[in-house]
């Protein structure tokens, strides 16, 4: 896990070693890959019983304050786990010959890997901190950076969201850490029972600590995901990067929040979870109605990609909010699987991007002729994120509406229609890149090698795990299945 | 002991076929320009292979055992869990033979333009599967690959600008019917109601008899997968061009998605009985088969004709599946899925006196003419219909129309189609798929079921399995009914060839009929008969709100009224220091100046720096503040 977890961090120091571009990309990709590697190896031998599920590592860091260096992989966090170990690399691939800055793109791509990675993976309250701060660094410096024309200003907006979403997170956890006698950052030790009895003094008010810290960490975890009302940062942030590095700032906030929220709201605030359940659901709803009229309207290849996670961030919401196995496992799925489906289009993007110089979907037409596989993968990942069956965008979608149905049957009915608007929109976007006339009449570069080498990996992994799901499913259920238990 | 593990190959060998065929189909879809002179015999041996495993388990006797149904996406036994399984029955065996040597036909006959090799490839391993499935979950699969299929097929005779309505409007209508029937099917499954097609599901279901959530889930499923048997919804797309040749056209169009779809229907026939669901679904088909037959009047070429017919039979076959239960509808989607494909060769073909004669007894096969095993489905549909006879007679007029119209396809293929020769192993082969709806077959008598109380019946016949097996399915009619339902059988078929006859257009009107008399009713069934203007202005005014939500959010709240809140905020801010800044210059004392304007100046110094800086010092003091005064 350490391996895991720290490497790349290692391939962000060898980029100062050498200015030659060869050995910045090789150094970064390899590091990646290491990195990577562990993960899917952890992953697979999870499954295997090579590993046990949760495996964990648990070595004292700063013991007078009883913070400890504690990282699990478990059936919670082990789909991100796995979506980040394939991505990552391949947004190396896809900025394999970008100009600007090079090294430092790489540096902070692998800081980024190991900060997603650390907090996904960190148990300990301390240290879920402690990279989630380390998350916004990088990625401000990839928008303010590598950002388009009004950069400055989208990191500026998107370091104050994270330094604000900083402070709530840290508030809700020291309240955490204050509440419990002897005082432990350490999830496991953490007491919900007790932490539920604790009540805290505030102008000379009693509150609950429970209550209190699970809004704080919530509010915190929902600016930084983001989840409606707090979205206007994400979509302007989104159209000042280049769709790869969208990519990379969609995995360091929806898959990590959503995950952290999960672990954080079963684990230490289970008594809480069915009253607040309505209220996660209503929210779902919420974002997902206003993502997909607010995606109707948009041009933008990058605004549509902030949308469709705007839009499953809600889908995953209703998950979570079922408090049932296939509801959660069903967002954990529906995490890993919009994860593969955005990184797939962004990745569609750019290589439409780089050839064009646009983003606007209706700039392209008539692709079909000139790009046939592109159309055939862009059909994929399409696919996928609307849920058709063998790909892994089903999995998640009927065991999220398996969960939802039995819960609220007339809601569904509501969402069914917004995922068929959704559906159709995604269509229409389809035929305009695809199909329909060809407005600039260019010829279009070929696939090269390296393109193919990152889209195949997302393709193999939709199919792999839409046929077999049942490995994967067998490493989340009983996790959330023990987390149910515990809830009741 | 042998013969068991046998079985047990036999069984493995099919979706081993068909897995092989998939993998074909795949390949070509990354290969076809390499392997291009090899086509003909990649779909040739790929279809091949699923129907050798059906001819050893007819050589076997078939001694066919399904395979286990297992849970796929969740554990097998726990509340909505999807399954899988597969099993061959016979009528597996007759559709998919069919398909199968129609496909390879296709094959070896015409040429294969871009991508469609591995779309027969894909749409035959989804067609298969779909009638094969033991579980709706499999089943799905099947259906999705057929619906790949045609996509595949469209995009790839994709030309202009022009193509991509049909494209589009056939994978939205067909991807939006699977996420319908898909939702429906998750609420069907959270309802306890597993989705396999077996007698322990059918008591699931009746359990749940009479609850809402279960007749929205069913009606949901329903919707979905009517919306991929038929383009009811989105009939403008059917007055367009379509690059597809006829065959293919009727292949991946017609018959790939529909009669995958039928396939589903029939499989939760028993379970649609339990919960009294399927009288809406017929009364839903029949109208949609009105619908549909208007505009085929307003078609004049019998290419068109043809084209629009390919689209109308799933409908028939539903609309019999809802009123007469499944051995009509089996025997009448076979008949018409042979006797369509069959004509769809034919009139794409020069014309000869051997072709001329196969039209004929194709269009002759097709209408239910004696001898074929129509004949007898159309009886059992009107003989079943007798309850409900409100419908019965929209129905017969219905039928009586269409027909009308198939047989003119023959007498216009017979003046106007180009003569020539075709080579006599096409003919023959031809020939070979007429006689798989031959009534013999399937009701064990010369006539198909048409003569009354089987006094044609032939002994032998009966003793052979597969004939036992559907003549056991065959349901019997008792002498009055047969007279009704075959009288109103015969009239309908006689006159229909009468009408045909008698209102051929005159040699300068050809082409024209309706369409000429009344312009303003073709211009509104080609739109689709309103649908498609509906649709066109839902989404628009969806897209308009999603505008106007955009704006509001996006632009009034995030860029105008927020700012304008902290704007004015610190314009006040301002302005109050302003006046403590003109206060203190106006007070006289050095030291209460100094003392007044410190403050003030911070208020100014504070206010050079971004409107977020404010947010965010505010926040983290007021946090800062807040964590002062907690006490535990």
């Amino acid at each position: 896990m350490s391996v895991m977890v720290f490497f790349p961090v290692l391939g962000a120091l060898m980029q100062t070693w050498s200015p030659r571009p060869a050995f910045s990309r090789w150094a970064a990709l390899i590091a990646s890959l290491v990195s990577s590697m562990s993960g899917l190896i952890l992953v697979v031998g999870i499954h295997l019983g090579w590993a046990e599920n949760p495996t964990k590592t648990v070595i004292p860091w700063m013991s007078s304050y009883s913070m400890n260096y504690a990282l699990t992989v478990d059936g919670m966090n082990s789909l991100v786990v796995l979506l980040i170990c394939v991505v990552f690399p391949l947004i190396i691939i896809t900025e394999w010959y970008r100009s600007n800055a090079r090294r430092g793109l790489h540096a902070t791509l692998l800081l980024l890997q190991t900060s997603v990675l650390g907090a996904i993976c960190a148990q300990d309250l301390f240290l879920v901190f402690f990279f989630w701060v380390l998350i916004g660094l990088p990625a401000y410096f990839l928008v303010g950076i590598w950002g388009g024309e009004e950069r400055e200003k989208a990191a500026f907006k998107q370091i104050v969201i994270s330094s604000i979403s900083n402070a709530f997170v840290f508030l809700g956890i020291l309240l955490i850490y204050y509440a419990l006698d002897p005082h432990t950052f350490l999830i496991e030790s953490i007491s919900s029972a007790k932490l539920a009895e604790t009540r805290f003094s505030l102008f000379n008010r009693e509150l609950p600590v429970q209550e209190i810290s699970f809004a704080l960490i919530a509010v915190g975890l929902a600016l930084r995901a983001p989840i409606w009302p707090f979205h206007g940062w994400f979509k302007q942030v989104a159209l000042q990067v280049p769709s790869t590095l969208f990519v990379a700032l969609h995995l360091a906030g929806l898959p990590i929040a959503l995950t952290l929220f999960t672990r954080l709201g079963y684990t230490l605030f289970p008594n809480l979870i069915p009253d607040v359940a309505m209220g996660i659901i209503v929210l779902g709803v919420v974002n997902l109605s206003m993502a997909v009229f607010s995606m109707l309207a948009e041009k933008d290849f990058r605004g549509i990609l902030s949308y469709l996670s705007l839009a499953y961030s809600g889908m995953i919401l209703l998950g979570i909010g079922t408090a049932s196995s296939p509801g959660m496992v069903g967002a954990s799925f529906q995490i890993f699987s919009i994860g593969l489906g955005i990184s797939g289009l962004g990745f569609v993007a750019e290589f439409l991007h780089h050839r064009r110089r646009s983003y606007d979907v209706d700039q392209y037409g008539a692709l079909i002729r000139k790009v046939p596989f592109l159309g055939v993968i862009c059909a994929i990942f399409i696919a996928s994120v609307l849920g058709i069956p063998g790909l892994v965008g089903f999995v998640g979608n009927s065991l999220l509406f398996i969960g939802q149905f039995a819960i609220h049957p007339f809601l569904v009915l509501g969402v069914s229609v917004l995922f068929i608007m959704m559906t159709g929109f995604l269509f229409q976007t389809y035929r305009k890149l695809f199909l329909g006339a060809d407005t600039a009449g260019e010829k279009m570069e070929p696939f090269t090698l390296r393109e193919a080498a990152y889209f195949f990996p997302l393709v193999v992994a939709m199919i792999l795990v839409g046929v077999i799901p049942g490995p994967l499913v067998e490493i989340v259920r009983p996790t959330v299945v023990s987390l149910l238990q515990a809830m009741r | 002991m042998e013969s068991g593990f046998l079985t047990e190959i036999l069984s493995l060998s099919w979706i081993s076929g068909l897995a092989l065929c998939a993998l074909f189909g795949v390949l070509l879809v990354f290969s076809e320009n390499r392997l291009r002179p090899y086509l003909k015999w990649f779909v040739v041996v790929g279809v091949f292979l699923p129907l050798l495993s059906e001819i050893l388990v007819l050589t076997n006797g078939f001694q066919i055992t399904d395979r286990p149904i297992l849970g796929w996406i969740w554990p097998r036994d726990e509340l909505g869990s999807i399954h899988v399984g597969y099993g061959i029955d016979l009528f597996t065996y007759g559709i998919t033979m069919a398909i199968g040597l129609a496909v390879i036909l296709r094959a070896v006959i015409y040429p294969l333009p871009r991508l469609i090799a591995p779309s027969l490839l894909i749409g035959v391993t989804g067609l298969f599967l779909c009638w094969s499935a033991k579980t709706y979950g499999l089943a799905m699969i099947g259906l999705v690959l057929a619906i790949l299929s045609g996509g595949m097929a469209m995009i790839g005779s994709y030309q202009d600008a022009d193509d991509d309505h049909w494209i589009a409007q056939f994978l939205k209508r067909n991807v939006i019917g699977l996420v319908i029937a898909f939702i429906g099917s998750f609420g069907l499954l959270s309802l306890g109601c597993t989705l396999d097609f077996t007698d322990a599901s059918i008591e699931a279901w009746t359990k749940q008899a009479g609850e809402v959530s279960l007749q929205v889930s069913i009606s949901m499923v329903l919707i979905g997968l009517f919306l991929v048997v038929t383009p009811f919804t989105t009939q403008s797309s059917l007055a367009k061009k379509n690059r597809l040749h006829v065959v293919d056209f009727c292949l991946f169009l017609a018959i790939f998605p529909a009669v995958s779809a039928l396939s589903i229907f029939q499989k939760f026939h028993a379970h649609l009985l339990t919960t009294g669901t399927l009288q809406i679904q017929g009364v839903v088909s029949s109208v949609a088969l009105l619908f549909l037959i208007v505009p085929l009047f307003f078609k004049s070429k019998a290419i068109e004709v043809f084209k629009h017919y390919c689209t109308l039979f799933p409908l028939i076959a539903l609309t019999a599946l809802s009123y007469s239960g499944v051995w009509p509808f089996y025997i009448l989607t076979l008949s018409f899925v042979v006797f369509s494909l069959m004509s769809a060769f034919l009139i794409s073909s020069p014309k000869n006196g051997w072709s001329t004669g196969l039209l004929f007894f194709a269009i002759y096969g097709w209408m239910g003419g004696f001898g074929f095993s129509a004949a007898s489905g159309y009886l059992q549909l009107f003989q079943q219909s007798e309850e409900f006879l409100p419908y019965l007679i929209p129905a017969a007029i219905g039928l009586l129309l269409m027909q009308v119209k198939a047989w003119k396809i023959f007498l216009d293929y017979q003046k106007t189609a180009e003569t020539g020769v075709s080579p006599w192993w096409k003919l023959l082969s031809l020939q070979i798929l007429l006689l798989i709806p031959l009534g013999m077959i399937y009701t064990g008598t010369y006539s198909g079921g048409a003569l009354s109380a089987g006094i044609d019946t032939v002994p032998a016949l009966l003793e052979v399995p597969w004939v036992k097996f559907y003549h056991d399915k065959l349901p019997q009619i008792d002498e009055q009914e047969f007279i009704i339902s075959s009288s109103i059988h015969w009239v309908i078929f006689i006159l229909s060839l009468l009408i045909a006859v008698f209102t051929q257009p005159k040699p300068n009107e050809e082409g024209e009929g309706l369409s000429r008399r009344f312009p303003r009713v073709r211009g509104w069934v080609d739109s689709g008969m309103g649908f498609d203007r509906l649709h066109d202005y839902l989404s628009s005014q969806f897209e308009a709100a999603g505008f106007h939500l955009k704006e509001t959010i996006s632009k009034n709240v995030w860029e105008r009224a927020l700012p304008a809140v902290f704007d004015g905020f610190f314009s006040a801010m301002r302005s109050f220091g302003g006046r403590l800044d003109r206060l203190s210059a106006a007070l006289s004392s050095e030291k209460m100046k100094v003392l007044i304007e410190a403050p003030s100046k911070l208020v100014q110094l504070s206010q050079n720096g971004d409107l977020q800086w404010y947010i965010f010092f505010g926040i983290v003091w007021a946090l800062v503040l807040l964590v002062h005064f907690i006490r535990f």
